[in-house]
């Protein structure tokens, strides 16, 4: 598989102006990217990644589908937006061989997403998707597409987006008031659930409507999807989108005398792996329940795998969450949301809640982060015999018959305690204390090594102003780390004894006692705590950012300072040392179908000089989308600088010098058209030139090129092609690969059997034919049956597959 | 030469009626072309509406649309949600309370002026580029922009309105026709002189916003040994 371990993303790719001509572009089709898009990257624990519609503003759930779930103790997603400084880690829901998160919709913005996928494994590895980040790799990054004009000239009125409405009170009905002269309203199309019931649409005007009552049979009570389509005058599709929605009829109400509703799913699973010629069979089984009463909502949600094992974290998953418009309580897993520095999106299994008083608002959250895992005794020693290596540790006597002993270190329990008080109203001022404690339990363990104790507080404010044209957020935060308390805090005795020697300075006994009484009652003191200097700010973190949307600009700024020892147990990827300032723009024009994005950041670190020199990183980033309302391609095209430099001297042999310039190209271009069926296509480029001038010399060029094809060539039938291809030199070390992915969906038997088929090959220095089928058929309304097979064929290597079947029933 | 006459008259007559006629179709016709300006999303108990003045109030139903010069009424405990097809906002309307919509294009926008004769309208209005939003009372009208509040018309005809989110331009048609602007979290009251008392949005008037909103109606029932009690109240929207 080649040298090096490296893996690439698919993405767009410009070539760098010096190296391709520009009759190369003209050569190049203008391709569309719509909907789900599906990734195939060269990894061992990750077959897939697909996503759904990238747009501004838009929730998008990004789905992975794992190759051996059996190996895969937890998968994280790291994402970012093109104008955003860090990014953010969010655990993703593992449910069979799939990993599962959504993004929010104020995480997703224009022009650009990048993310890539942590995976942690069960041997205690950790892999990335795509392989190799960040050293040998970078992150994926997606277009976003903007909010386009026919986003807004398209109106379905009704129903809303996810809306429940029982069957007596629904009707659809769209506005196309706002679409240009060029579309033709009468030859719009609505597609519900599949079917085409234009011809029972009623026109008035610019305004369509259906009235399910008078088609009895056209809609059962369960999850909707609506498909619109818009049409041009010569017969060209103008633009589509979709909705859904649930209905329900009688009996989604229990009775007259009690207005309480419940829905909710069940699924089970079952699926045998093959995996270097080890077979292991597994089932799943996950329960989902959704009652509302009144004002009260309750939601429910289990996860029972056979692949729980005492020996690594929980598999399983368990929730009950009920709420109603002031409070908000739930027991089980879940993922509290704090502030940024303090806790946001790590799995709590214990309590979480929340209290809204109109004006003040209370938040806890108290339980387990991590279970224990008991460590593993390979040998005992007496004490006149024992060898002096790290994993050799004192144990029971008593109970394992020597003081000594060789051990596999196990993993101590973890405990966090968090919560918050904020005054005032979150959409327009609010300001909050907030406060974090994390424990690792000594006694959870025989054999383990530096139990560690975490003390977070801080503060944050937001202010939203002028409709929120005006957005100011402010956050601070210091934290106490003690990164060993297995021999708990100073006694009176042990502090005495330390001032007894002579020349011992810095203030005296008695003080420090009284410290150690106050501050040990909510941390261990001894000496492992940091900082022990408080005044160099070590351990404080700031973020200040204030936004403007005035003019068709979205201007944003902010100022970061992260000290060198800031530490949270409830937020573990925060980048330290680090302070600067970031600076972004989005300009809109010609209403909203030309943006330009323009950033820069600068930041350094060594902010405690503590390093041997301080390295300035400084970003430069641009980028032009074009959002035509016409039949025209969407293009975006990028370009980002980083340059990072520590000023030594490269004759300097006591010190390494840090000097390096990464230059990146992309062009994203989509288009839909009609030849003679529908057809969604993508295409693109991306180039980064990395440029090491200082110690390390490692230099990397990339290059990836990207096409992908969806056709839509009847309403049953659809095939979707993908060609990448990578090349890259890294420190001198080719790597090059071709991927194809030949598939397509087939429905029959009135649409309730849909049959796909894919076919991945993979040529070059990464070898790998894979084969993926699926099969989904619904039996009855609401219970489907879903068979999956894949097989895997590694080149000088054994033959992988998994075979699995899968039952769900919504009711 | 008596007869020819009669005859011309005759024909000249058939003419016309016969003109007449197709115009009534043509602009029925056109008529039938006109784009609704809003629709019925959602009703609760006793809603009617009527083409115009001189037409007889009839039963409203769930997704009909609404034209130009209409007009909605809602009975006792009654309740009528009303969407534009622009898309620029919502109209919920309270019990016992009329309301008439009027719609005038002009290119691509639709310029919506609503009237309230009486009672009580909840709204939630999208930020307004071109088009000219209005309500307009017995008394006052109010220019919106982008704004989330209510209009009430009380029982001598003067008006209330309260904005929670944006901004409101109201003029008074009586007395000194005065002329204010009612900020998020204010409220006006009007005067029988025409001036406008603006206070701060009082727990009583975050109640009635708050109650604006809620438009599902439950039903609970009791039963106790003299018989059931039917309880019906309203509760927010999913």
């Amino acid at each position: 598989m080649g040298s090096l371990d490296i893996r690439k993303y698919w993405y767009f790719a410009f070539y760098s102006a010096k190296s391709m001509p520009l009759k190369g572009i003209k050569l190049i089709a203008l391709f569309s990217f719509f909907s789900a898009s599906i990734f195939a990257q060269v990894s061992n624990t990750v077959s897939s990644v697909t996503i759904g519609e990238l747009k501004t503003g838009n929730p998008v759930e990004i789905t992975a589908q794992l190759v051996n779930p059996l190996s895969v103790t937890s998968v994280q997603i790291v994402y970012k937006s093109f104008q955003d400084i860090d990014y953010k880690v969010r655990d993703m829901e593992i449910v069979g061989n799939t990993a599962t998160y959504k993004i929010p919709g104020k995480d997703v913005s224009a022009p650009l997403l990048s993310y890539y996928l942590v995976i942690r494994l069960a041997n205690g590895g950790k892999e990335t998707y795509p392989q190799g980040i960040p050293d040998f790799a970078k992150p994926i990054e997606l277009t976003v597409n903007n909010r386009t004009e026919k986003d807004n000239e398209i109106l379905i009125l009704s129903p809303s987006e996810d809306e429940t409405v029982s069957l007596n009170d629904l009707f659809i009905s769209v506005s196309l008031v706002k679409v240009p002269d060029i579309v033709d309203v009468s030859k719009t199309k609505i597609i519900l659930n599949g079917k085409d019931i234009s011809s029972k649409v009623t026109f008035a005007g610019d305004l369509l409507l259906f009235y399910p009552d008078n088609f009895p049979g056209t809609v059962e009570s369960g999850p909707q999807k609506i498909e619109i389509k818009v049409y041009d005058k010569d017969g060209n599709l103008y633009y589509s989108t979709a909705r859904e929605f649930t209905t329900f009829g009688e009996e989604g109400i229990f009775t007259a005398s009690k207005k309480f509703t419940l829905n909710g799913s069940v699924i089970g699973e079952i699926r045998n792996e093959n995996f270097n010629s080890v077979s292991t069979l597994y089932n799943n089984i996950g329960l989902t329940l959704t009652g509302k009463y009144d004002d009260w909502r309750i939601r429910g949600y289990g996860y029972l795998t056979s692949e729980e094992n005492s020996r690594v974290q929980p598999q399983n998953r368990y929730s009950l969450t009920v709420s109603n418009n002031w409070l908000y309580l739930r027991g089980g897993d879940s993922y509290p949301r704090y502030t940024d520095l303090l806790l946001n999106g790590k799995r709590v299994r214990g309590i979480d809640g929340s209290i809204d008083a109109g004006g003040v608002t209370l938040q806890g959250s108290y339980g387990q982060t991590r279970r224990s895992v008991e460590g593993v005794l390979l040998e005992t020693y007496p004490r006149d015999n024992t060898p002096l290596v790290s994993n050799v540790i004192m144990i029971d006597s008593a109970k394992y018959g020597n003081p000594y002993g060789r051990v596999e270190f196990g993993v101590y329990e973890r405990d966090l305690l968090a919560g918050r008080l904020a005054f005032g109203n979150s959409n327009k001022v609010q300001f909050g204390f907030n406060f974090l404690h994390s424990k690792d339990d000594v006694r959870s363990i025989d054999f383990g090594v530096k139990p560690q104790e975490n003390l977070v507080g801080g503060i944050d404010l937001k202010m939203n102003l002028d409709n929120r044209r005006i957005v100011i957020k402010g956050e601070a935060a210091v934290s106490l780390l003690n990164s060993d308390i297995t021999t708990g805090s100073f006694t009176d005795d042990q502090i005495d004894s330390i001032y007894a020697v002579e020349g011992v300075t810095g203030g005296d006994a008695e003080t420090f006692k009284n410290v150690n009484r106050i501050l040990g009652s909510v941390i261990t003191v001894n000496q492992f705590i940091e900082p022990l200097n408080i005044t160099e700010l070590a351990s404080l973190a700031t973020e200040g950012a204030i936004e403007l949307n005035y003019l068709s600009n979205n201007l944003k700024g902010s100022y970061i300072y992260r000290g060198s020892q800031f530490k949270s147990f409830g937020q573990e990827y925060t980048r330290t040392d680090l302070q600067g300032f970031n600076i972004h723009d989005r300009i809109r024009f010609a209403r909203d179908q030309f943006f330009v994005t323009l950033g820069y950041e600068d930041l350094h670190d060594n902010l405690q000089n503590t390093k041997q020199a301080t390295t300035r990183f400084q970003t430069f980033r641009v980028s032009a989308s074009l959002y035509m309302k016409a039949n025209v391609p969407n293009i975006t095209v990028g370009y980002i600088r980083n340059q990072n430099k520590n000023g030594v001297d490269p004759q300097d042999t006591l010190r390494i010098n840090v000097d390096d310039v990464t230059n990146r190209f992309t062009v994203n271009v989509g288009y839909d058209f009609n030849l003679p069926v529908r057809h969604n296509a993508t295409l693109g480029f991306m180039s980064s030139d990395r440029k090491d001038y200082g110690y390390y010399q490692s230099n990397a060029n990339y290059l990836s090129t990207s096409f992908g094809l969806n056709s839509y060539w009847t309403r049953h039938f659809l095939t979707t092609l993908s060609v990448i291809y990578y090349d890259s030199e890294i420190s001198l070390v080719k790597y090059s690969y071709l991927t194809v992915s030949v598939g397509g969906k087939y429905k029959l038997l009135q649409d309730n059997l849909e049959l796909s088929l894919y076919f991945s090959p993979s040529y070059g220095d990464f070898e790998r034919q894979s084969v993926d089928f699926i099969a989904s058929y619904q039996v009855i309304q609401n219970l489907w049956l879903r068979m999956q097979m894949r097989y895997y064929n590694m080149s000088q290597s054994y033959d992988n597959s998994i075979a699995g079947l899968t039952v769900r029933y919504n009711f | 030469m008596l007869q020819n006459k009669k005859n011309n008259i005759k024909k000249i007559f058939a003419l016309l009626l016969l003109i007449v006629i197709s115009i009534s179709f043509i602009a029925a016709a056109e008529g039938n072309d006109e784009t609704p300006i809003a629709l019925v999303k959602k009703i609760v108990k006793n809603v009617t509406h009527r083409v115009d003045q001189d037409s007889d109030w009839e039963l409203a139903k769930t997704g009909m649309p609404l034209n130009s010069g209409e007009q909605v009424k809602t009975g006792f405990r009654s309740l009528a949600l009303v969407l534009f097809t622009d898309g620029s906002g919502l109209l919920r309307v309270r019990e016992n309370s009329i309301l008439n919509i009027l719609g005038k294009q002009s290119d691509k926008n639709l310029n919506k002026n609503t009237v309230i004769e009486k009672g009580f309208v909840g709204f939630e209005i999208n930020k307004q580029e071109a088009e000219e939003f209005k309500f307009t009372t017995p008394t006052a009208v109010a220019a919106i922009r982008g704004t989330e509040g209510f209009i009430e018309v009380g029982d001598k005809k003067l008006s209330t309105i309260a904005c929670s989110e944006g901004k409101i331009e109201v003029e008074s048609l009586i007395g000194i026709k005065s002329k204010i602007f009612v900020e998020g979290g204010y409220f006006a009251v009007q005067q029988p002189n025409g001036y406008f008392k603006i206070r701060q949005l009082t727990g009583e008037m975050l109640d009635k916003l708050k109650q604006t909103k809620k438009s599902s109606l439950e039903k609970i029932k009791i039963e106790t040994k003299e018989g059931i009690i039917e309880v019906e109240y309203y509760s927010d929207e999913e």
